[in-house]
């Protein structure tokens, strides 16, 4: 029996990276998948996450939209078991990415990017916790590194994710006190190579083969969104039934060191 | 097995046993969460050696007696790891999975008396460290170089949330504890530096039904709740615990070193 049978699954941010990597995961473990993103899925989409996945456009910071995923995934599927909120930006992308470094950094971006991270993952936990509340179900926040260091150079993202991980635990007990059956855990990935840190058309990361230039990890790799999508799947199934309020690192040791 | 396998694009789906051919040592095994994790070990295929410093059922064995055997160990010798480094590599030929569940909260077990800071012996701290810390230390350090030679593997040892927040009725059980945990850190940092393909992480337990908490459970709240302090109004279960041990031994978390995990029903975010 795979390890979500019968679970239907809401993951954001599905076009691509730790998203995309999640709804194949968890669409092999016989999830329902309703993925959704604010980029358009590919031509390949379906084909590589897997029959019976549905692609849905959402914009996460979109408080009305959220009702109607929810609504379209209940009429798809029947239910939602699971929340995984994947969809982040960093804001450091592109050229014209305005600073982050604290003594010039603009409201414009620092909203931004807590509106995406932060916002988009409060509107996902409430969408969704009015239809878990009777049959039980999962969340699975995405929250990184940055919420437990210092990133000069990427003040709003870290700021955001810190947020994340401390609203994580407010879900976590929120739901667990009201005698519902919801757990809320969130993941700490690192570096993980996907389009966030290596974007298509940028500049490669060093070495061309994804793996040089991770010398700052003590593992002295880049993760694999797949990587970091296991945790999910475990931290998302029945197998982690006593967890919740936690975050795990998945980050190559990086939380175990400081930066030298 | 071979842990330098890029992941298989193709291969997205969990293997059916989760540890097939692997080999792994379990502490503690005769009763509470090393126990179940045996159990669950068994039943993923793996081949253990199932270790305690007193009787293990023969029971828990027999779910795959022709991959266990049992071994009498005082995790605080180190004679005796090296013994059960031995069993496993010559009837296993190597190993691949380390957990270090065995740990006492007090020297006679039960519910801790006279273990808070004004009344704790040196004598009684000394034996908590030598059974909690100075075990997980010495199998790691016996371990990484078995390991090593088998291309790799994974360490999990059992902290606790006593060893975040205090504990004041326990200091010694809590100060051990947080050894572990700190422990787990400089290990999965060594073992990367060294490239030896080892993780080593911690699952950091709240209160579980084991043998060990079972005196400190106390009596059900007015509201019919046995844990009215725990978010999910509940202690977990040594399965429970089981499962997040199984998750971090296995190649569910290949990028997952260095980290604690808490199984606790949401109370470390209280």
């Amino acid at each position: 029996m795979a390890r979500l049978d019968g679970k239907v699954a809401i993951i954001t941010g599905a076009a691509s990276g730790i998203g995309r990597a999640a709804a194949r995961l968890f669409a092999a473990e016989g999830a329902k998948v309703v993925g959704t993103d604010l980029q358009s899925a590919d031509d390949d989409w379906g084909k590589d996450v897997g029959e019976g996945a549905i692609f849905l456009p959402q914009d996460v910071t979109d408080e009305a939209r959220w009702q109607s995923v929810v609504a379209e995934a209940e009429a798809h599927a029947g239910g939602i078991d699971i929340l995984l909120n994947c969809a982040g930006i960093n804001g450091v992308n592109g050229d014209a990415a305005p600073p982050q470094a604290p003594d010039v950094i603009g409201l414009d971006i620092w909203r931004k990017v807590n509106r995406v991270n932060a916002e988009g993952t409060l509107l996902g936990c409430r969408a969704v916790i009015p239809a878990m509340k009777e049959g039980g179900g999962a969340i699975v926040n995405i929250s990184s590194i940055a919420a437990q260091k210092g990133w000069p150079t990427r003040t709003a993202y870290g700021a955001s994710k810190a947020a994340v991980l401390q609203y994580t635990r407010s879900v976590a007990r929120f739901c667990a006190e009201s005698g519902w059956p919801i757990r809320c855990n969130a993941v700490l990935p690192g570096p993980i190579d996907t389009p966030m840190i290596n974007p298509p058309g940028g500049k490669p990361l060093a070495g061309g083969d994804g793996q040089a230039g991770a010398d700052h990890v003590p593992i002295k790799r880049y993760g694999d969104p797949m990587e970091v999508a296991r945790p999910m799947l475990f931290l998302a199934s029945d197998e982690a039934s006593y967890i919740t309020g936690a975050g795990l690192n998945v980050d190559g040791g990086i939380a175990a060191l400081t930066a030298d | 097995m071979d842990h330098e396998e890029p992941i298989n694009e193709n291969a997205v789906v969990t293997p059916s046993k989760r540890l097939e051919g692997r080999v792994a040592i379990v502490t503690g095994a005769a009763s509470g969460i090393g126990a179940a994790t045996v159990a669950l070990f068994l039943r993923e295929g793996a081949k253990v050696v199932a270790t305690d410093v007193r009787a293990i059922d023969d029971d828990l064995l027999s779910a795959g007696s022709a991959r266990a055997i049992a071994v009498r160990h005082d995790v605080a010798s180190e004679r005796e790891w090296r013994n059960v480094l031995i069993r496993a590599s010559e009837d296993y030929e190597g190993l691949d999975v380390l957990v270090n569940c065995a740990g006492i909260n007090t020297p006679g077990g039960g519910v801790p008396e006279n273990q808070d800071i004004e009344n704790v012996s040196v004598d009684d701290f000394r034996a908590v460290q030598a059974v909690n810390v100075e075990g997980t230390m010495l199998g790691c350090k016996q371990a990484i170089p078995v390991m090593a030679a088998s291309g790799g593997g994974s360490i999990v040892n059992v902290s606790s949330l006593a060893g975040w927040v205090g504990v004041p009725g326990a200091v010694s059980y809590g100060a051990s504890k947080a050894a572990v945990w700190q422990i787990t850190k400089s290990i999965a940092l060594h073992c990367a530096k060294a490239s030896q393909n080892i993780r080593c992480n911690s699952v950091n337990p709240g209160g579980i039904h084991t043998p060990m908490f079972a005196p400190m459970t106390g009596e059900p709240s007015s509201d019919g709740s046995e844990a009215p302090h725990v978010p999910m109004r509940r202690y977990g279960e040594p399965d429970e615990v089981a499962a997040a041990i199984l998750f971090l031994a296995s190649d569910d978390s290949t990028y997952v070193t260095g980290s604690s995990l808490a199984v606790d029903g949401g109370l470390a975010a209280t």
